[in-house]
Order: C-alpha cells, then sequence, then structure tokens
C-alpha cells in the first residue's frame, strides 16, 4: 500500500519491521521447535543405539557368527543346486506339482458333485417321508417317491466314491512332491538353524542399524524431524510408575513417576556390567529390576530406593549424587553439576545406598542383613550402643533398658568406682558401649562456662563445672542405690577348679579377656585372650576384680536375673560350688588378667568446688527467685552431699542417664533424644550445622569472602549425612563458636566411633523415613516375620557363640576348572589334630607348609581334603570327603556360629599342650591339682584326653551343631526347651543355659528353625532326585514334559536344585509329580505348625503287635541286651545311666525321642548317622549291607529300623510291654 | 555311590581268608630282586614304659577270654634288645599290585590285632570281630570315607581304601581300643615286629631311602640302603623321641 501521508508512521519503515520481526519470530520459533526437540537425553538414547549397533556388529562380525552365516550361505548354495539338479532330471518335480494342481483341482470338482448329490439325496428323502405322513406309506405315489431317493442315495454313494478316490490322488502326489522336495526341506531347515543363535541380532540390527535407503530413511523421519516425532519415534522418554508409591509434595501424595531409564537404557538388563554410566546394567539384577528378581523394575522403579528426582530428565535436575570428592569435581566440571535446590531428597551416594532398604524391610531387617551389611550394620550399632533408649524409633524391636541397672550399684561396686568410670569408661575398658559424658568440647577445659551468679561471680571454666557434675551424678546415683548387704558366699572356692569351671561353663561364649593393646594381643596365646565376635557379646572381663565385689560376683554368676531384670546374661544354673569356683579364680587371678588395670586408670572421687554446685543449682532451678535459692543453700543444701545429691539428681536427667539405665525414682522419666522415627525425612534447613562447615572450609584454606568458600559451606548443608556423621564423630561439634549459656548446651554423648561406624550408623538413621511403602508394598508373610524375630534373637542371645547354625562354604575350581562353593568343612591335614580354620586358611596353609619345610625343602600341599556338609549332586551325599587339587583356588567362608567349639575341643585336646619356647608341657591349662594336664569329666574323675580324636571330642562334648536343627526337633518340644531346658547330654559341661525370654522370642527361634527347614527341603528333593536316581535336569525336564506338564525346564529343575524361590515356588509341583511318577520317595517337608507323629498311631502299633505279639519285648532286648547292638551301652535309657562307664560314651536319654525327634530325622540318623553329622560318634547299627541281630528280631535292617523306630516313640506306653 | 559300587564289587571278588605274608610281598622272587632285612632300634635314654592301660572289669563283659586280658599300652613298644615295634617301613620301587584278598583287622580280646596295619592303596581291608561282644568300627578317615558301624560279635565287614593317608580306627564302646590303618602307595612295606625286625623281600636292585611311619615317633625317611639282586642287605635303622611334634603347623598352641 502506497503512503498516504496522513499517518504517523511511515509505511515502509514499518513494512521493514514488520519483516524484520517475522524473520525474527520464524528464527525464533525455528529456534525454539529445535532446543525443545534436542533434549539431552535423545543424546544419551543415540549413543546407546551407537554401543548396541557396535556391539551387533561385534556379534555378527564374530568367528561364531561368521561360521554361522558361511554355514548358512552354503546350505543356500546346495539348496539352489538342488533346485537346479532337480530341474534338471526332467523336471520332474515341476511336473508332479502341476499334476498336483490338476489333481486337486478335480478333487474340488467331485467335492461339489458329492455335496451335491447328498443334498438332492436327503432333500428328497425328507419330502418322501412327508408325502408317506400325509397320504399313508400305503398310497400309490409313496412306492416310486421311494425308488427315486434309492436312485439318488446310489448316485450320492458314487459321489462319495469318487471324491475318496480324488482325495487319495492327491495325498499320494503329495508324499511324491515331498520326497522329491525331502533334501530341499532339510536343507531349508538347516539354514535357518544355522543362524538361529543371531537370529535376534540380526534382527535388531535390521531395526537399529537397517541397510536399506527406506528404513534409513523412516528411521531419520522419525527421530530426527522436529515436529514428526509422533509417527512412533524410537527415541522415547521411558517410564515407570510403579503403583501405590508415593512421595511428599506440598503436602500432599503424588504418585511416583521414575523416568530414569530413559538415560540408564540397560539398567534393567544383564551384559553392560563393563560399560560407562549411563549405560551399565545394574549390579544386583538378581536383586533388583529383573523381573524375577524380588524387586521388579515395573513394581519398584528407582527413586523409591535410590531417591532424587525420578521425573527429570537433565542430569542438574535429577539431583545426582557423586560418589566422592573427584567425581564431584568431574561434575561439576562437565555438568556444572551442585545440590539441586528445590529438591528434598537428594539421591543416596553408593555408600548410602542401602539407607533405602529400611523403609520397606523394618519387619526383616534382620532377613535381608546379609544382602545389606552396612546398613543391618548400623542397625545393630543401633541397638548395640542403646541409641533407641534415648532415640525413639517407633518401630525398633528392642525395648529394653541397654545399660545395667543402678538400683542395687552399690552391692557391685563402689561410688569412687563409679566416679571415674562415668568420667572415662574406656580408660577402664576400652571396648566398653558406655560413652563419654563430661569433659567434651563444649564443655572444654579451657572454655569458660558461664560469670556465675547472674554475671556477678567468677568466671566458671569446663573442667570444675564437669568435675562438679560427675561428683554429683555419682552421689545422687549411689544415694538411690539398695545398700542391703550381700550374703556371704556359701562354700569356699577353688581357684584353680575356677579356671577350668569358667573356661568349660560357658562364660567364654560371650566374654573374652583379650588384652587391649594390639602388641599385647598378638602375644596373647590363651583361649580367653582371642576375640571372634560372638565372644565380645559380653563386656570384656579384663580387670573385673578391681570393679566387682565377689559377693556380688557370685550371686550375679548364679543368677543374672535376680540383679537386673533385662540383663542378657542367661542363668547357667551353676553349682554354688562351680560359681564359688570361679569367683575364687577370679579374685586369686593367677594371671593378673582380672586385677591389673589398664595404665592411667584410677579409682577416686572427683574433685568440686561448692561455689560451682551452686551454680549450677542456679541453671537447674532458674525458676526460681534468687533469695529463694539462696535460702535452700543455707538450710537443705547447706550440707555439700546434700546439695551433690539434689544437683546430681538434675544432671542424671538432663544427661539422659536414666535413659539407659534404671534409676530408682527416674523410672517413668522421658529418654532425652530426638525422635528419629522419620528423621531423614525432615528437610535439611531444619537441622542445625552451628559453624561446622564455615569452619572447615576456612581450615581447608578458602578464603571467608570467596566462591569457594560459600560454594563449600552450601554444599556441606545440603545433605543430611553431614550433619549425622558429624554429630556421631562430635556430637557437641555444633556449640563450637557458638555462644551458650549451661541450659542451651548440646548434650549427646560421645561414643568414640570408628569411621566405619559413624558410616554404618548414619546409613541406617538416613534411612528412617516416612513410612510411604510398607503396607502397599511389603506385607511380609508370617513365616518371614517369624524368620526374622528368630534371627534377631539367636543374634540377640548370642546362640551362635555356641551352636553352629549353618555350615561354611568352600568355594574351588574343579578339574575342569569350573567355580564350584559347596557347604562343607575342611578335614584335617596329615599328622595335625585340628581341622584347618575356615576363617584363615591361607595362613593356615603357608603356616603348615613352613612347618615341613624344615624337612623337606619341596614339601607342598598337594590335594586338600574336604568333607560335605550338604548333598551335591555329582559329588555326593553329606559327609562324602573329596579332594580338591586346585589348592590356590580355594577361598574359605566360615560357618555361622559355634565359635566356643574351638575353646572347648583345645581346651580337651591340648590339655598336654607342649610349648616349644619352654620345651616343656603347659600343665597350667587346667584346673588338674596334680598337674598332670588332665581335664575333670563330669563324673568328677580327672582324664587324659589328648590321644582322643577331635571329631570325637567335637561329637562328646562340645555343644551341639543346629545345621538342619528343625527338621530333627519337634517345634513344640523345642519350645518348651528354650524355656526350661533339661539336660539332653550329661557329658557335657557347658550347660545349655536357661534365658531371660521376652514374649515370643522363644517361640520365634524353635519357628525359625522349622522354617528353614521347609524351605530348604525342595532343594534337598531335587538334589536327592537327581542323585538317587542319576538323572541330569535335562532328563528331568524331558520326564515332566513326557507326563504331559508343561512350564519346566532343565534351568528350572537346576534352580530349585540350587534354592533359588522363583524357580521353586513355580517348578516344585511338576518335580514333585516326577518324582512320584518315577517311584522317588523322600521323606516330607516340615511342617512348621503341624506335627504328625506317625509311629504312635495306633494302627501302626496294632499292624506291629498282630504280627508279633511280643513285639514290644523282642525290641526292647535287641535295644538293651549285650549281645545286640546295645543301644543303652551309650544311651541312658528312662534316668538309668549308660553302661559304658566314662561320659565320653555317653549319649542323650532314649526316653527324651518321643516328645523331642522328628520319626523322619530318626529313620534318617538310625539308617547312617554320619550322613546327618559327619564325625558323630554315633554308629550305623542296621547296616543295610550286614544283616545283624537276627536272633532278637529276626528281619532285614530296614525293617529292623521301623521296629526300633516304634519301640522308640513308644517307650512310654507301659500298655505295650508284656 | 560310585565308591559303594567299587567297594561293592571290591567286596565280592575277595573270597577266602587273607593271607598276610603274600600280600606284604607282591613281587615274584627271583634271582632279579633283592631282600632287605632289618631292624628298628631304639636311640638314646629309654623312655619309661607306659603304664597299663586302666580298664574296669565291668567293661570287659564279651570280650574274649576277658579274663587274661592283654592291658599293655602299645603305643610305644620298646623290646629289652632295643627293638621298637610296630613301626612301618615303606618303599615305592614298583608300581603297586593289590592283593586279592583283603587284609584283616581283628578285634579279639577288645583289641585290635594287630595294632598297625598297612593297606596298598585300592586294597581291601576286612574288619572282623572275634569276639562275643559287638564292636563299633569307627575310622576317623580324612580322605577315604570315614565309616562307624555296629558290628556284633563273629561278624566282619570289608572297606575298599583308594587314598593314601593314616587312618585311626577305634571302638566307642570300649574306649582303649586303638588301631591305625597305614593306606599306602607303596609297592613294597613291612611293619616291624616286637623284637623291631622286619623283612622286605622282592626289591629290584638299587638304592632306596624307606620311608618310616611310626604312631608316637612320627615319619620320616631312614639312610640309603643298597639292594643287590639275589642278595640280602642287612639295615639297621634307629629312632628316638620324635623329632617333629604332630600338629606344628598351627594345630595347638
Amino acid at each position: 500500500m502506497a503512503d498516504r501521508g496522513d499517518t504517523h508512521y511511515h509505511v515502509p519503515k514499518l513494512n521493514r519491521w514488520f519483516a524484520f520481526s517475522s524473520i525474527a519470530l520464524l528464527v525464533s520459533a525455528v529456534w525454539m521447535v529445535l532446543f525443545d526437540f534436542q533434549r539431552p537425553w535423545k543424546e544419551y538414547q543415540r549413543d546407546f543405539r551407537e554401543i548396541e549397533i557396535e556391539r551387533g556388529k561385534a556379534v555378527l562380525e564374530s568367528d561364531a557368527a561368521q561360521a554361522a552365516i558361511a554355514e548358512a550361505a552354503r546350505f543356500e548354495q546346495e539348496l539352489e543346486a538342488t533346485r537346479d539338479r532337480l530341474e534338471s532330471q526332467g523336471g520332474a518335480l515341476a511336473t508332479a506339482e502341476r499334476e498336483l494342481f490338476e489333481l486337486n483341482d478335480l478333487r474340488s470338482k467331485a467335492d461339489a458333485a458329492a455335496r451335491v448329490a447328498k443334498q438332492e439325496a436327503n432333500w428328497d428323502k425328507f419330502l418322501t417321508e412327508e408325502f408317506g405322513v400325509h397320504h399313508g406309506v400305503d398310497d400309490e405315489g409313496f412306492e416310486a417317491r421311494r425308488a427315486r431317493v434309492e436312485e439318488l442315495e446310489t448316485t450320492m454313494a458314487a459321489r462319495a466314491a469318487e471324491l475318496q478316490e480324488a482325495e487319495w490322488k492327491v495325498t499320494q502326489k503329495t508324499r511324491e512332491i515331498k520326497a522329491l522336495r525331502a533334501e530341499i526341506v532339510e536343507l531349508e531347515t538347516a539354514a535357518k538353524a544355522a543362524t538361529k543363535s543371531i537370529e535376534l541380532v540380526q534382527a535388531k540390527m535390521a531395526k537399529i542399524a537397517p541397510a536399506d535407503f527406506p528404513t534409513k530413511l523412516a528411521n531419520i523421519v522419525r527421530d530426527d524431524i522436529p515436529g514428526l516425532d509422533f509417527v512412533g519415534p524410537a527415541l522415547l522418554v521411558k517410564k515407570v510408575l510403579p503403583p501405590n508409591l508415593t512421595f511428599e509434595l506440598n503436602f500432599t501424595r503424588k504418585g511416583r513417576i521414575d523416568m530414569c531409564q530413559t538415560c540408564h537404557v540397560p539398567i534393567d538388563r544383564a551384559g553392560y556390567e563393563e560399560e560407562a554410566q549411563p549405560f551399565q546394567s545394574h549390579p544386583r539384577l538378581d536383586l533388583f529390576l529383573s523381573a524375577k528378581s524380588p524387586h521388579p523394575m515395573n513394581e519398584m522403579g528407582c527413586t523409591i530406593c535410590h531417591r532424587g528426582a525420578g521425573e527429570a530428565l537433565v542430569f542438574q535436575r535429577v539431583d545426582h549424587r557423586a560418589n566422592d570428592e573427584s567425581q564431584a569435581k568431574e561434575w561439576e566440571d562437565e555438568y556444572h553439576w551442585h545440590k539441586q535446590h528445590y529438591w528434598d531428597y537428594p539421591m543416596l551416594s553408593a555408600d548410602y545406598v542401602e539407607a533405602g532398604c529400611i523403609q520397606c524391610h523394618k519387619d526383616t531387617m534382620e532377613v535381608i542383613a546379609p544382602e545389606a551389611p552396612k546398613v543391618a550394620e548400623g542397625y545393630e550399632l543401633f541397638e548395640r550402643y542403646g541409641c533407641y533408649a534415648c532415640h525413639k524409633v517407633d518401630w525398633f524391636p528392642t525395648k529394653r533398658r541397654p545399660g545395667p541397672t543402678l538400683a542395687k550399684i552399690l552391692q557391685k561396686t563402689s561410688r569412687e568406682f563409679i566416679n571415674a568410670w562415668v568420667t572415662d569408661p574406656k580408660a577402664f575398658r576400652p571396648t566398653t558401649w558406655m560413652p563419654k559424658i563430661f569433659h567434651l568440647e563444649n564443655y572444654a577445659a579451657d572454655q569458660k562456662i558461664v560469670d556465675s551468679n547472674f554475671g556477678t561471680g567468677r568466671a566458671m571454666m569446663g573442667d570444675e563445672w564437669s568435675d562438679a557434675a560427675l561428683r554429683a551424678v555419682a552421689t545422687f546415683v549411689t544415694n538411690r542405690s539398695a545398700t542391703e548387704a550381700l550374703p556371704e558366699i556359701p562354700v569356699e572356692g577353688d581357684a584353680l577348679r575356677g579356671k577350668e569351671v569358667f573356661t568349660l561353663s560357658g562364660c567364654l561364649a560371650c566374654h573374652n579377656t583379650a588384652p587391649y593393646t594390639e602388641a599385647e594381643r598378638e602375644e596373647a596365646t590363651a583361649l580367653a585372650d582371642q576375640t571372634h565376635g560372638a565372644n565380645e557379646h559380653g563386656p570384656n572381663l579384663r580387670g573385673v576384680a578391681s570393679k566387682v565385689t565377689p559377693e556380688w560376683l557370685y550371686t550375679w554368676i548364679k543368677d543374672p536375673a535376680a540383679y537386673w531384670s533385662e540383663t542378657r546374661m542367661p542363668n547357667l544354673r551353676l553349682s554354688d560350688q562351680d560359681a564359688a569356683d570361679i569367683v575364687a579364680y577370679v579374685f586369686d587371678d593367677p594371671d593378673g588378667t582380672f586385677t591389673e588395670t589398664p595404665e592411667g586408670w584410677a579409682v577416686g572421687e572427683r574433685p568440686y568446688e561448692r561455689d560451682v554446685l551452686e551454680e549450677q543449682a542456679r541453671w537447674f532451678w532458674n525458676r526460681k527467685r534468687p533469695s529463694e535459692l539462696q535460702a535452700s543453700f543455707e538450710n537443705e543444701w547447706a550440707d555439700d552431699e546434700a546439695l551433690l545429691d539434689a544437683v546430681g539428681e538434675k544432671w542424671v536427667l538432663n544427661q539422659g542417664c536414666h535413659s539407659c539405665h534404671e534409676i530408682p525414682g527416674l523410672e517413668g522419666e522421658q529418654p532425652i533424644g530426638t525422635e528419629l522415627s522419620t528423621w531423614a525425612s525432615k528437610t535439611v534447613d531444619k537441622l542445625d550445622f552451628g559453624f561446622v562447615p564455615e569452619q572447615m572450609a576456612k581450615d581447608l584454606g578458602y578464603d571467608v569472602t570467596g566462591n569457594e568458600y560459600a560454594h563449600f559451606v552450601e554444599q556441606f548443608k545440603s545433605y543430611r549425612e553431614n550433619f549425622l556423621e558429624q554429630k556421631l564423630h562430635a556430637p557437641r561439634s555444633f556449640d563450637r563458636n557458638k555462644i551458650k549459656n549451661p541450659s542451651e548446651r548440646l548434650r549427646m554423648p560421645w561414643f568414640d566411633f570408628t569411621d566405619d561406624q559413624v558410616e554404618a550408623i548414619s546409613v541406617f538413621v538416613a534411612g528412617l523415613v516416612e513410612d510411604e511403602v510398607q503396607h502397599a508394598k511389603m506385607v511380609p508373610t508370617a513365616e518371614k516375620l517369624a524368620t526374622d524375630t528368630g534371627l534377631r534373637v539367636i543374634r540377640q542371645k548370642n546362640c551362635e557363640a555356641c551352636h553352629v547354625i549353618e555350615p561354611g562354604t568352600i568355594e574351588f575350581l574343579d578339574d575342569d576348572g569350573a567355580h564350584r562353593a559347596v557347604a562343607a568343612q575342611l578335614s584335617v591335614f596329615d599328622e595335625e589334630f585340628f581341622p584347618p580354620p575356615m576363617e584363615d586358611f591361607e595362613g593356615y596353609l603357608a603356616d603348615y607348609e613352613e612347618y615341613w619345610r624344615e624337612d623337606d625343602d619341596e614339601f607342598e600341599v598337594e590335594e586338600i581334603y574336604a568333607q560335605l556338609l550338604e548333598t551335591v549332586v555329582d559329588i555326593g551325599a553329606i559327609g562324602t570327603p573329596f579332594s580338591i587339587a586346585n589348592v590356590d583356588s580355594i577361598r574359605t567362608t566360615p560357618a555361622w556360629g559355634g565359635t566356643f567349639v574351638d575353646v572347648v575341643t583345645r581346651y580337651y585336646l591340648d590339655a598336654w599342650a607342649y610349648n616349644e619356647e619352654t620345651d616343656e608341657y603347659d600343665l597350667s591349662k587346667t584346673g588338674d591339682p596334680d598337674e598332670e594336664g588332665r581335664v575333670q569329666d563330669v563324673d568328677g574323675e580327672w582324664r587324659d584326653f589328648s590321644e582322643e580324636q577331635y571329631d570325637k571330642v567335637r561329637w562328646t562334648y562340645a555343644p551341639p551343631v543346629l545345621i538342619g536343627e528343625g527338621a530333627k526337633l519337634q517345634r513344640d518340644w523345642f519350645f518348651n526347651f528354650l524355656l526350661d531346658p533339661v539336660v539332653l547330654r550329661e557329658q557335657i559341661r557347658v550347660r545349655m543355659p536357661t534365658f531371660n525370654w521376652a514374649d515370643g522370642e522363644a517361640g520365634a527361634v524353635a519357628d525359625y528353625f522349622a522354617i528353614r527347614a521347609k524351605e530348604q527341603w525342595p532343594q534337598e528333593y531335587a538334589r536327592q532326585l537327581q542323585m538317587q536316581m542319576d538323572l541330569t535336569p535335562e532328563e528331568i525336564a524331558d520326564g515332566i514334559a513326557s507326563l504331559g506338564l508343561s512350564g519346566s525346564s532343565p534351568a528350572q529343575v537346576q534352580g530349585i536344585s540350587d534354592g533359588l524361590p522363583v524357580e521353586t515356588k513355580a517348578g516344585l509341583p511338576n518335580l514333585l509329580a516326577y518324582g512320584e511318577a518315577q517311584g522317588f520317595e523322600f521323606d516330607p517337608p516340615v511342617n512348621p505348625t503341624y506335627e504328625a507323629i506317625l509311629p504312635r498311631t495306633p494302627s501302626v502299633i496294632a499292624d506291629y503287635m498282630a504280627a508279633r505279639p511280643d513285639f514290644y519285648a523282642e525290641v526292647h532286648a535287641l535295644a538293651t541286651d549285650p549281645a545286640g547292638p546295645t543301644c543303652v551301652q551309650c544311651h541312658f535309657l528312662n534316668g538309668e545311666k549308660p553302661t559304658n562307664e566314662a561320659p565320653i560314651g555317653w549319649a542323650p536319654d532314649l526316653a527324651h525321642t518321643r516328645e523331642r525327634l522328628r520319626p523322619d530325622w530318626v529313620r534318617q540318623w538310625l539308617v547312617d548317622p554320619l550322613k546327618v553329622y559327619p564325625g558323630t560318634t554315633m554308629p550305623a547299627n542296621f547296616d543295610a549291607e550286614l544283616t545283624q541281630w537276627q536272633e532278637f528280631y529276626a528281619a532285614p535292617s530296614a525293617d529292623q529300623i521301623e521296629a526300633v523306630l516304634t519301640w522308640l516313640f513308644n517307650l512310654d506306653r507301659a500298655s505295650l510291654r508284656n | 555311590m560310585k565308591a559303594l559300587m567299587i567297594l561293592c564289587a571290591a567286596g565280592a571278588a575277595a573270597l577266602g581268608s587273607a593271607d598276610n605274608d603274600s600280600a606284604k610281598t607282591p613281587a615274584t622272587t627271583n634271582t632279579e630282586t633283592g631282600s632287605i632285612k632289618g631292624m628298628v632300634l631304639w636311640e638314646g635314654d629309654r623312655p619309661e614304659p607306659k603304664p597299663a592301660l586302666e580298664i574296669k572289669s565291668t567293661e570287659t563283659q564279651g570280650c574274649h577270654d576277658a579274663a587274661n586280658m592283654d592291658t599293655t599300652d602299645r603305643s610305644l613298644l620298646i623290646s629289652e634288645k632295643g627293638g621298637v615295634a610296630n613301626v612301618v617301613m615303606m618303599i615305592e620301587a614298583t608300581d603297586v599290585v593289590v592283593p586279592d584278598a583283603p587284609i584283616e583287622l581283628d578285634q579279639v580280646g577288645c583289641r585290635f590285632e594287630p595294632r598297625v596295619v598297612v593297606v596298598p592303596v585300592g586294597g581291601t581291608l576286612k574288619f572282623a570281630n572275634s569276639d562275643e561282644t559287638n564292636h563299633n568300627i569307627h575310622t576317623f578317615a580324612k580322605k577315604n570315607q570315614a565309616m562307624n558301624k555296629n558290628v556284633a560279635g563273629g561278624a566282619d565287614m570289608e572297606q575298599m581304601l583308594d587314598k593314601a593317608e593314616v587312618i585311626n580306627v577305634a571302638c566307642d564302646i570300649h574306649n582303649w581300643m586303638k588301631s591305625f590303618v597305614v593306606v599306602t602307595d607303596a609297592s613294597h612295606y613291612a611293619v616291624s615286629g616286637a623284637d623291631g625286625s622286619f623283612q622286605i623281600d622282592g626289591l629290584p636292585a638299587g638304592d632306596y631311602k624307606i620311608e618310616w611311619w611310626h604312631e608316637e615317633l612320627g615319619k620320616g625317611k631312614t639312610a640309603a640302603v643298597t639292594v643287590t639282586a639275589g642278595g640280602v642287605t642287612e639295615f639297621t635303622h634307629k629312632v628316638g623321641e620324635a623329632k617333629k611334634k604332630k600338629g606344628g603347623g598351627r594345630g595347638r598352641r
């Protein structure tokens, strides 16, 4: 439009502007679209596609693939040749095919004709029948009609015959063609089979790296042209919406959407372990993400465990977390990474990732412990150090006060000792769990606590403040203690014997007397001076005679719960004499173990200044008027003792002594710590870091005004883990540089945790989040809950100290170079007495070889022998010895439990131990009054056991092994036994203690073993089936298929053998059906809740009595006659002693069988005891290869076993006795 | 399983009573081989003879001729002239010839007879029980299958042993009963008699160091002995207090 001149704007100019802005708009629009289109995640997916193409190429270029392709090509060629050949043979095939075509045509026509004939005949038949009804069959027309029908039917039959003929011809011709084509078909199949292994790869490659142009072009359109990416793009945002998993967003619950896999493409696939991030496989696909794992991707997603922002698709926004400083630096450089300010739950670093387990596994912490060792350690430390006593965690299963009662503390020790102990517990016992409370950094010697008397008095310093408080606490606590004196020890103790009682009664199962310094520990050789976890359950007993009174020790070991009702120390039911002997030994203390104390330890009351106490009173009673307080100082608190007592109570409440210890009068007071139940859901800005980060940044040399300083402080304050670790390392450090009055100062005591302990506890606390998953996702079965409680109680009661609960594992490379891991124990080496230790096999082997190289330079152990503790299909049953030639490949994992066994066996066998340095036999090791190195047996005799075999002493005198105990014991007997133990093995010096069980604990232990036995049963079934019937998993899978059952594969059968839960659940019914079809007999699984004692059922007994009226008397004679197998040589029977006089030949009372044992187990035991407990002294009395004892009970061995079994389970039935 | 089958086969094959002498010298005697006729003598101060085993009469019911039971402690027997009994002398000279007949270890008078028995690898050991009472035969084998079976008076049983080791054998019912089965790779072997004498025949000519073993004195190798074809070499081996303690590795602290 031309410019009319009457406008204020200039049109051409405007046009230019318009053009310019249009272009700018277009450019920016294009830019926007492109920018929006080019997301970083697409780059990752493109990169991943490159990786896949590389891998695909590698696969297809591999020799195997090339060979396959070449082979397929060869088949193709042959095919071509064959076709040509058939062609050249006069075109027989072509002719036949043409003929078939024609025959088919004829057949169709014949078929049509036959149909028509049939229809006509049928229709006519109907009309004739109708005519007959309407007019009567006598009508003249009827006969003619009928004749016509017959004619038509004849035609129909003829047509049908023609059709048959035509069909037969077709079939014949088809066969002919098939025969002619056979060669071709065979070659086609072969060509296809040759490339089967790479078929999938080829298909995938055709998709991602197409060779043909149209597909290539389509791929570009799909993925690389903005605006067209709706047409089925290959690059896609991958979302997972795990059902019922939410998170808190601005006071509402929002469903989680995890898009992590958009970049971490192969996270749920195996085979990418070596790739760089984000293209790595998850390291534990057996546990996470894979469909078979307990945490499948679709159910769990990622962020529920890892935290971080699941909906973000940009590196920075995800709130990724570096695993260490160098990675953080790398990320800062590459991605400008820093804490994402708008996200409250940053991802957990690798060290902390196990924190994510707790939210679902509160009820199964013990069960997951082997797979989540760090958080489990944190959980255990939280319990052991009594954190839960001050810091409430609502679901925490342990409730008792962790510290001993102080209600009768004066019976145990003195006020002076308490003064010194509370001042610095570790000065007396460096391994104690009691923390240091006073003289910490916020009450440091050089720190002014307060200007006294409202600023008018003198300045009071940290050390005098602490000392006065300590004195006051000790005064108050002892004033609250009962003071009545304990009775005198009724019998005189024998210190020499006491040492033996101390060693063999079980004290050393939970306690040790290991020296505290590294150097001394290396020198220490005594059994009591070795530590190994289980014997660190109770306190180290070094110096204990300097702490407690003999009378207290006597009453304590006689009945610990009488002094402290919540103690974990069980009652060993010691006799007066045994207890007195232990006390005599401890106080006589020939080696100085119990009387010597660490250097620098001094018992005595702390000094105090009265004005400090008065000032402390002013702070504690700050609601009182000064004049009122002054009156108190002059009247009821005029005496220092009274003031100490009053201030002491305030200090106890202030520092929370009552949280851990029972103190009379303070039982109802609240603990002092913050509740931690959902601590980790608290946003990080609510945590007071004090000036710790600033100080740290300064100490690192950053300029206070610089960016680095601010960045460091900000980063540090962004993560709750930093707060936790700092708090645990230096609980009062957040008071640094702060101006605080005494009532404001931090109170958490100092535990002196190691770095590892700090991290473990922090991981645990970092996992305490608001419960958002528990009931939606995780509903543990009753059996799982019982297992968890059982495991916890076993740990807390330290059952594992005396009992082997699970066997150890030996890993090695077998003769074929395959890696094997079997439950087994190492056999005793030549010329040795004890089996090699499983915890340090390599060290032992080196020592052994070195020792024998003194004689023979080339000495080398060429083979290691071990004994199976589980059925292994290709090696044998439990107890089978096997050799390992590849000695260097052996790795051992010790058994779970049974460390006290070592104490017992060494005590018995080592009584004569030769001391090379002194060239003497070390007789001081035992309590033998004649100093001959003998050990006192339970019958009072002193005996020399040095020539006995390890196995014999181990199975006779050491606490019983509990491997497979659930299959052995009746659950209810076990439960009752735990509550009220009976003496089963009279010969054992160490007695099963009477524990102080809380509700449900004993039942959970009994349940645990029963459930374990039930869980292990399918595995044992599968292995025994394979071994006894000599079948491979492939054969079994084929056999199952031939039964018409589907869904079983060799891998599944193997999975059941390996104890994999998913395979077992899916495949066991088929396996059992197959076993039954094969006539395979196997004792039924343990039912944890129901028990049937079949040998006691009336019909079973009636059958026996009918066949043998003297059944009971016959079997009784078989079991007891001196000329028979004579069970009573070793076994007690109804309380009567065995005929063997020496306790080493004793065994449990047979009368317990009925209530105690499961019949299935007893049968196995009678058949071959060494296959149940390798090493046991119980012989096979009814060996299948020996037919014996016929004069007592004429029957094959197996029948004799059944008879004895029935007799054992009916011992109480007087009615059966003649 | 397989071992068991071999055991059965061996058991079935081994008919007739064992002839110990033929078992000891499998090689034929001809002029191409020689013999060692030797003594094992004690060197140095003699230890006090060990006291007799303390066995209560209540525990000997059913033992053959219990009234005259031999209660000698046989763990170290030195004759008046200094001969040491029950020392096993072994030479790996030729391939092991497994004797056809099983080698017998009897239980009579509630003692194992003999105290020490040698079985070449692959040989079968027959545990006999000549007492009226039952004995449980308990082998503390580490490499062969350990066994613990109650065997009635007069009965017996066999086991094939195919791994070289020294097996402690005991009867837990009669706790004093102990014996040793030396399963050896050696082709020629002998056990010294009560006077310490032993003879090994059928050795190809050559120099041999004899491997020896004794339950208390330990094990070792003798000085070289030269055997000539058709000759008999006299040889004396001296033993004394064990030089090497058992359990030297770390078995005992």
